[in-house]
């Protein structure tokens, strides 16, 4: 339940006062929180998902990492995107 | 047992697994805190590589392996009421409560929604503003500042019906907790990196240093694991006892300020049970002053629920490692992931659950108290 989903930040989503960013994880765009950032990320950016929120921002290397611990868990990719906020602490 | 060559980097397994096999000389219990860990050492077998004398202890790092009976059945309380949509992350649904689950609520109707954010809560809930919507809050400090932010939002937008059902717990009074049981068997910890990026590292030099024990913040893939191992073994055998970072990616020692200022504000700690450990003063957070409209516990009225554990299950046990899953008699029998006692054995980071999904029946039984060192 704790780690989390790595996605890469497409833009910001106009209107929601600079706090929902789009990103693509594993070719599907969510939106995604980033109140919990000390700076919005720009795009391209690599960040960590957790729960709806980017947690922390990342690279390409700690974005597979992250993605393979999910797929360690047992959680395919897919369902890691849908369903999951993944395993912990 | 498993083969070296199943691990994502062979060379650097076996260098690593050499050197602990070369520091070794005394017999060692190191409790790995986190369920992800848990899994992998499992999954990999990196307990059945160790040297002897080393023994892996798998700790209370499993969020819905904690969560206590009685939270479980305040919210089936809540989520059978009509005017209520009750929403969970998945893995909950199947959490046996005294007499049911939050599947059985949903499948005799009731609204019960898994989410993928607490923020999808809020959404359903200024969707739907002719009914309660409730959050099952649970959790490490990894969790938290998603509920946190949650409620804070739900706050500044105004949304009477959302409310969260906390039941959010800390992973260093816990350690504390564990060092201060006359049964324990623990001499080294290995902590989990993605929680000090939460909270950073503060607290744990300072439970290092008061009970004399080594604490080594590293990841969840097996190659962490054994350079946790690693540091572990030679704080142990050098007679030091330090707090160190072997997570392949930093931690910064103060966390993620904007997450901890949101913690500040909209949580307090408070005393917490964890399901099988029972009562650990200061172990957990409520929501604070500011926030206690939002606290479903109180919205709803079911702070008068109180549950004892099943007699059965023994997961309490395992949960404190002082016993395996498979030296419980109802392991594989009566209790199975399909029909699970107890939470351990249904969340894919309990031990139980673990044990069970790779067929970990050959693990040497737990040893008795004092025969750790």
């Amino acid at each position: 339940m704790c780690l989390g989903i790595p996605g890469r930040v497409v833009g910001m989503v106009p209107g929601f006062g600079d706090q929902l960013a789009l990103v693509e994880v594993e070719g599907a765009a969510r939106k995604v929180n980033i109140g919990l950032l000390d700076e919005a990320p720009a795009p391209g950016q690599w960040v960590l998902i957790h729960m709806g929120f980017a947690v922390e921002t990342t690279d390409a290397a700690g974005a597979e990492t992250a993605m393979s611990g999910l797929e360690m868990m047992g959680r395919p990719r897919d369902d890691a995107v849908l369903d999951h906020p993944g395993p912990g602490p | 047992m498993k083969y070296l060559d199943e691990f994502s980097n062979p060379d650097l397994a076996r260098h690593l697994l050499d050197q602990i096999h070369a520091a070794t000389t005394g017999n060692w219990a190191i409790m790995e805190v986190c369920g992800g860990q848990t899994h992998s050492i499992i999954r990999h077998g990196i307990d059945q590589l160790l040297p002897e004398g080393i023994e892996m202890i798998h700790g209370p790092g499993c969020p819905v392996c904690v969560t206590p009976l009685e939270v479980i059945d305040k919210a089936l309380a809540i989520a059978e009421r009509p005017d209520v949509i009750f929403c969970s992350f998945g893995d909950m649904l199947r959490v046996p409560g005294s007499s049911q689950d939050l599947f059985r609520i949903k499948s005799r109707g009731g609204d019960v929604r898994v989410v993928y954010s607490p923020l999808d809560a809020l959404t359903v809930a200024r969707e739907n503003p002719d009914k309660q919507v409730v959050f099952f809050g649970i959790g490490f400090e990894t969790t938290a500042p998603a509920n946190a932010m949650t409620v804070y939002q739900a706050k500044r937008l105004g949304v009477p019906n959302f409310s969260l059902l906390v039941s959010h717990v800390l992973v260093p009074p816990a350690i504390a907790a564990i060092m201060e049981s006359p049964s324990c068997r623990v001499q080294g910890f290995l902590a989990a990196g993605h929680v000090c990026s939460v909270m950073g590292t503060a607290g744990y030099p300072e439970l290092a240093d008061r009970y004399r024990v080594p604490i080594v913040v590293t990841g969840f893939e097996p190659l962490d694991i054994l350079e946790g191992i690693r540091r572990t073994v030679l704080q142990l055998e050098q007679g030091r006892h330090e707090l160190e970072n072997a997570y392949a990616r930093a931690v910064p020692a103060a966390g993620n300020p904007v997450a901890r200022r949101m913690l500040e504000d909209v949580f307090e700690v408070t005393d917490r049970a964890w399901r099988g450990i029972g009562m650990i003063p200061g172990s957990g957070w409520r929501l604070s002053d500011a926030y206690r409209e939002w606290d479903a516990e109180a919205r709803f009225d079911v702070g008068g629920i109180h549950t004892d554990e099943s007699a059965i299950c023994r997961s309490g046990e395992v949960l404190q490692g002082l016993l395996k899953p498979h030296e419980c008699a109802a392991f594989g029998k009566e209790c199975t992931p399909r029909n699970p006692l107890g939470a351990t054995m249904v969340s894919s980071e309990g031990a139980c659950a673990a044990y069970y999904l790779y067929r970990r029946l050959d693990t040497p039984a737990t040893r008795p108290v004092g025969a750790g060192a």
